[in-house]
């Protein structure tokens, strides 16, 4: 069912077995695995059902790092969180993404893939896809106009899949949340403060305040918090009535190691050698045509000798060069006679005698010409991170100040990716590539501001790694099962759990998350 | 009457000794203008790959570029005829990619044999 915070007598304190604070896809989620005749559940959801102003000012906040995406929109503060806004790309972490890997530093998780397969199954169900199967044999079945690009190197096509429209976890879920006899959904209920007790140890209860002025409190056997990447460290650095330095944060971890998916468009042109031949695979509008997209990614082999972090590039038609734009700069049509020439060579041999038949030269066949965007990881960097800012919100909680940061490797790792996609189109046959990132780029753990031919570079929405799984509390905020180090009844869901980020975007594998972490709720805490 | 005489010296030589420089030269330059004849027919009407030609030139893989010995390396293959002169182009364009024998004219990764072979033109 669900409750406006309006309808909560002041002060009253609610107590259920389980506190979701959050209503996005994680929160929801959870809700739906635990449902169960018997048991409470209350998912805290600071926005309504539809997108408000005024609930989403309560996420405007300071960006004092990289250039990024305003913080009053990059967290959807309305039931369903930033589903609201996703397209829907789906693809799992590769395994390389889960190693303890030499040259990216605080690289590691705790589980494996092997370790989240069961969970990707199940997440597939939630989010409405096709098997659990990335095969291209199985996506790309009975879709011949999907072809593959036969490309030799260090490189390979992964696939995205897609379900359109995407799973909106605020509208599609909305029927079995309202019928639930065990789930509670309360809207415009925004979490002040997670109280410990006074050993730090537990929590005793969340605060929870409406833009109106409404308050009340929640008790819980278990606290989930869920509130997303940016909102979740902000929310344990605010709780600090008991642990001074924010919950969780004894080793000074809350907040830090934000990592995005870094995202490059339109810097590398690829020339296609045949326009008839070319596959829309990689394509990003075939995930409304047809579910699927391809990406050029380096191997595994490559990452490691190399030493690189995980990427790929998408190809597009260029929305630079035109017939009506200038194509002689960079070479366009330089580039694009050339290859006409190059491919008509083996006709030119037989176009001497075929004039003297029939008077008719080869025509040239038409070039495609495609940009270049990357989307990739992001090293793993302590220094970028999410803190309290001197302001706060309506509620009087500090408003969060994104200090997003990137390093050398990051650089390197698109240049390395770029150059080897170059060598394979042109080994293949398939194509020519257009560098057009400078390799100005500082050492792989130096910070790095990314200008020049970098600047434009922007994140894919995606929030990861500031409440970081390790089993180490020095090096994690919560542990293999997403529990926060050092306080028994509250755990983390959502991909601020991240230890490194892969290229591949975070929803499933935040889902396949949740569900795990749903189990092991139901085998420990809430038996 | 050349491609005669080419076959001839090339079945006569031992093997190894085909791209000696005194053998060679006991041709003279013939052979050398015959491959970059049949080269600069194939892209007779090809002003991009001169113009990517003359930027290789200028750049800093131009410098050392040799002409000649690049045409040298061509002649064994020319000798089989032009089909197999275009083979060898196209084998060499494609494994240059494979082998990082590449270069970058304005930005865009080519490979070394194609780079020389709009050198020639």
């Amino acid at each position: 069912m669900f409750i406006e915070a309006r309808e909560i007598e002041r002060d009253k304190e609610l107590a259920v077995d389980v506190c979701i604070i959050g209503g996005g896809a994680a929160g929801i989620t959870i809700a739906l695995e635990l449902e169960k005749e018997g048991r409470s559940i209350a998912v805290l959801e600071g926005g309504g059902l539809e997108s408000e102003s005024a609930s989403q000012e309560l996420s405007r906040g300071d960006i004092t790092g990289v250039p990024y995406f305003p913080l009053v929109a990059a967290s959807q503060r309305r039931l369903g969180g930033n589903t609201n806004m996703w397209g829907s790309w789906c693809r799992p972490f590769d395994d390389i993404d889960f190693e303890k890997r030499d040259w990216v530093p605080h690289s590691g998780w705790p589980i494996n893939r092997r370790d989240l397969d069961p969970f990707y199954v199940r997440a597939h169900k939630v989010l409405k896809l096709k098997d659990f199967n990335y095969d291209e044999s199985y996506l790309l079945e009975g879709k011949s106009e999907l072809r593959v690009l036969p490309l030799k190197g260090e490189v390979k096509t992964k696939l995205w899949q897609f379900h359109k429209p995407p799973v909106r976890f605020g509208h599609d879920q909305k029927s079995e949340l309202t019928n639930s006899k065990s789930i509670t959904v309360y809207l415009h209920s925004n979490v002040t403060q997670i109280e410990a007790d006074e050993s730090g140890e537990n929590i005793s209860k969340v605060h929870v305040a409406s833009i109106e002025g409404h308050r009340y409190f929640v008790r819980a056997k278990v606290f989930v918090l869920a509130s997303g990447g940016i909102q979740n460290p902000r929310i344990l650095l605010a709780s600090n009535g008991v642990q001074k330095q924010g919950l969780g944060n004894q080793n000074d971890l809350v907040g830090r190691f934000f990592m995005e998916h870094p995202h490059i468009h339109r810097r590398g042109l690829v020339m296609a050698s045949d326009a008839q031949l070319y596959p829309a695979l990689y394509n990003t509008d075939s995930q409304y045509n047809h579910g699927i997209v391809g990406g050029i990614c380096p191997t595994e082999e490559l990452q490691r000798k190399e030493r690189i972090l995980n990427g790929s590039i998408t190809l597009n038609p260029t929305i630079r060069y035109s017939a009506h734009a200038e194509m002689s700069e960079g070479l366009v049509d330089t580039m694009s006679g050339y290859l006409a020439d190059l491919a008509d060579l083996p006709g030119k041999l037989y176009e001497k005698a075929k004039l003297k038949i029939t008077g008719k030269r080869t025509a040239r066949a038409p070039r495609l010409v495609l940009d270049v965007s990357t989307r990739q990881e992001q090293t793993p960097n302590p220094e970028s991170r999410v803190l309290l800012s001197t302001e706060k919100d309506a509620l009087g909680v500090p408003r969060a100040n994104l200090q997003w940061k990137l390093v050398g490797l990051d650089a390197r790792t698109t240049t390395t990716l770029h150059k080897n996609v170059a060598k394979a189109f042109g080994a293949s046959n398939v194509g020519r590539f257009k560098l057009e990132l400078e390799e100005n780029h500082p050492d792989d753990l130096a910070n790095w501001d990314p200008k020049g031919s970098y600047e434009g570079i922007e994140g894919g929405w995606h929030h990861m790694g500031t409440t970081r799984m390790h089993e180490d509390p020095k090096q994690g905020v919560v542990d293999a099962n997403c529990k926060i180090h050092g306080i028994n009844n509250l755990y983390v869901a959502g991909s601020s759990v991240f230890p490194t980020s892969s290229f591949a975007n975070p929803t499933l594998t935040l889902v396949a998350l949740a569900v795990r972490l749903s189990d092991h709720l139901q085998k420990t805490v809430l038996v | 009457m050349l491609r005669r005489k080419i076959l001839k010296y090339l079945c006569a030589a031992p093997v190894g000794s085909l791209l000696s420089t005194t053998r060679l030269d006991l041709l003279g330059p013939e052979p050398l203008s015959q491959v970059e004849e049949v080269l600069q027919s194939l892209f007779a009407e090809s002003a991009e790959a001169r113009q990517l030609g003359a930027l290789y030139r200028e750049g800093p893989g131009g410098v050392s570029f040799d002409k000649t010995l690049f045409l040298r390396s061509l002649l064994p293959a020319y000798s089989s005829g032009p089909e197999r002169l275009l083979e060898e182009l196209l084998k060499r364009i494609n494994n240059d990619f494979e082998r990082d024998e590449v270069t970058l004219i304005g930005g865009w990764m080519l490979s070394q044999t194609e780079a020389k072979l709009c050198a020639v033109l």
